[in-house]
């Protein structure tokens, strides 16, 4: 199982506030691992942070990606060799269409990897194809990015661009959040026909029934800044029941 | 916006196929009419280096009236009054193109006088886009008597120093007129814009929208002057002006005028000039587009804000492709004009 990433001691900040205080995490091919935590922990920071936000300074600390010094990187760049964030909270962008967007983002894909652009139909061919995986209405492709979707329709729409792109390592952060049990379902079923041997999951998330969907091989507990447990799948389970506060008295002694 | 050398092509015996398939066409080279299709209900007259296009009452042609003016010989300058005239119960699409033919400066002055006669209705769009050595003055008057109606679409894709100046008079009552501007400008190209909407009478609507994108050292002036006379009860009036700055030396200045003398009315507008979107840059390229083409897009989206309100879908995406070409410093022709 080849390594997609392996973040090393990463402390970042924003403006004076140091927001984290030192991770050590490695996915591999083929595995999906979780990150529970309280408000305010730093899941959101640290998926920022990897996906290049630059409102965050990354001031200790290293991240390899696909064997490449990744916090050198543009945003595109990143998402070029397969990075991909679901945003917690995806912004609209009133003008540009869902399908003007994501053609621009497939065919820069493409030409990274010394591809030809598709053609307007067998665009149309994939996007079609990849709306089925999240049972989005083809109509949803007209329509200005994000504008006027309800929320669930967002986060349908973030899987919908996952598939589109075929990402190595792919964080959801709280894609299950504010979701209805049949969106969840969608949302849950369109990541377990993406997965594979080949490629990765972060899943950012405060509910256990998530992951009874997407079952994770590894479960981490991030708190202040710091991953301060990690276990397998029955964690998820104990924090449902017990809530974080042992784990963080625990960490504290 | 790389800086733009916009010629029109002349590809011997040139059809501009902007827009449409329906279109009737009139092109007219320095002045003087050299290819004309069968007009139909239309009256084309010539005089004095300048056209005179006329429908009589009741007439509603289907498909629409083109005009091409385009400035050739070198260093000429041109200087035209123009009349527009469309009877009662009329109602008519017309098309008004201007271009230059080669990278030389051009210097034209250019009025269109437009009288929209009772209960007729005309949609104008003016496009214009010359090399930026060409200085034009672009005058357009615009006299609605009762029950008129007008849209008008002013989209400026090129030019050297433009100034475009629209009046829109209401001299009948319960007439109404729809505006929509969008200028483009890079390199140290200049435009400036007056807009003079004169509310005489009660019961009348007004409403525009006027966007630029500024790129390069480019200048733009925005200045909307709404005049609501004390008679004219029951006025609405709307403006807005938006800028996009898509470089730091671009300027834009913007200023409306609301002077009202009437008091039951509604009246508003909003002026903003602002820059690109950090956090939609940031989302589209976290997709793998790049910050340059990221920036495309987000200047295409606030174009289309403008030209979304174009009705006929023909034209509007010839206009899209030509703008984000514009955008991209790749047109050099109207698209159709160089495919033909
Ligand atoms: N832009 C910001 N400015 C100031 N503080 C921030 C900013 N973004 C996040 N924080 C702070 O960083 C901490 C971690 O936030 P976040 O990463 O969103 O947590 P989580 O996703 O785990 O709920 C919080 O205390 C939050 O207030
Ligand atoms: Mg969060």
């Amino acid at each position: 199982m080849a390594n997609l990433i392996e973040i090393k001691n990463l402390h970042a900040r924003i403006g004076e506030k140091e927001i984290l205080k030192g991770i050590n995490l490695t996915v591999n091919e083929g595995e999906v691992h979780a990150i529970m935590g309280p408000n305010g922990s730093g899941k959101s920071t640290l998926s920022a942070v990897l996906v290049g936000n630059s409102a965050y300074e990354v001031t200790e600390g290293t991240v390899t990606f696909m064997g490449k010094d990744l916090l050198k990187l543009l945003p595109e760049e990143r998402s070029w060799l397969g990075l991909f964030l679901s945003f917690q909270y995806p912004i609209e962008i009133p003008g540009v269409t869902n399908v003007n967007f994501m053609k621009a983002a497939v065919n820069e894909h493409r030409k990274y990897k010394n591809l030809p652009p598709l053609s307007a139909a067998e665009y149309l061919k994939l996007m079609r194809a990849k709306m089925g995986i999240v049972e989005m209405d083809p109509s949803f492709s007209s329509r200005g990015v994000n504008v006027g979707f309800s929320g669930g329709e967002k986060k349908r729409n973030e899987i919908f661009q996952m598939a589109m792109i075929e990402p190595k390592l792919s964080i959801l952060d709280e894609t299950d959040s504010g979701l209805d049990v049949d969106a969840l379902r969608i949302v849950a079923n369109g990541v377990n026909k993406l997965k594979n041997s080949g490629n990765g999951y972060i899943l950012i998330t405060h509910y256990e029934r998530l992951l009874d969907y997407i079952v994770p091989d590894f479960v981490h507990v991030l708190y202040n800044g710091k991953i301060i447990k990690t276990a397998g799948k029955e964690l998820a389970v104990e924090i449902e029941s017990r809530g974080y506060d042992g784990f963080i008295k625990e960490s504290e002694k | 916006m790389k800086d733009l050398k916009y010629i029109f092509k002349d590809d011997g015996g040139f059809r501009c196929g902007v827009p449409l398939m329906d279109s009737r066409q009139v092109v007219i080279t320095d002045g003087v009419i050299n290819r004309m299709d069968a007009t139909g209900d239309y009256i084309i007259k010539n005089p004095d280096g300048a056209f005179s296009l006329s429908l009589q009452d009741g007439r509603r042609p289907s498909g629409s009236i083109q005009i091409v003016k385009v400035l050739d010989n070198p260093g000429s300058s041109a200087k035209s009054d123009n009349y527009i005239t469309v009877g009662k119960e009329s109602s008519s699409r017309m098309l008004l193109c201007y271009h230059t033919m080669s990278e030389a400066a051009y210097s034209s002055v250019e009025k269109v006088h437009v009288s929209i006669q009772e209960n007729a209705s005309v949609v104008l769009t003016v496009m214009q886009n010359q090399n930026s050595r060409s200085d034009c003055e672009f005058g357009l008057v615009a006299d609605l008597a009762q029950g008129a109606s007008l849209k008008l679409n002013l989209i400026t894709l090129s030019g050297g120093e433009t100034r475009n100046r629209p009046s829109i008079n209401f001299t009948g009552e319960h007439a109404g007129c729809e505006v929509n501007g969008l200028y483009l400008a890079d390199g140290s190209q200049k435009i400036d814009t007056v807009v003079n909407i004169n509310h005489m009478v009660p019961y009348c609507k007004s409403s525009q929208l006027f966007r630029g994108i500024l790129n390069g050292k480019a200048v733009t002036k925005f200045n909307g002057v709404i005049y609501v006379a004390k008679d004219a009860q029951k006025t609405e009036a709307f403006q807005a002006n938006n800028n996009l700055l898509s470089s730091e030396q671009a300027r834009a200045y913007t200023q409306p005028h609301l002077i009202i003398y009437a008091d039951d009315v509604k009246c508003s507008h909003g002026a903003t000039v602002g820059n690109l979107n950090e956090d939609e840059l940031f989302y589209l390229r976290s997709r793998g587009i790049s910050l340059e083409e990221a920036r495309q897009l987000q200047q295409q989206a606030f174009a289309y804000g403008v030209l979304s309100k174009i009705d006929n879908v023909e034209l509007r995406r010839e206009l899209e492709i030509m703008t984000a070409k514009r955008l991209r410093g790749e047109l050099t022709g109207c698209m159709a004009c160089v495919k033909g």
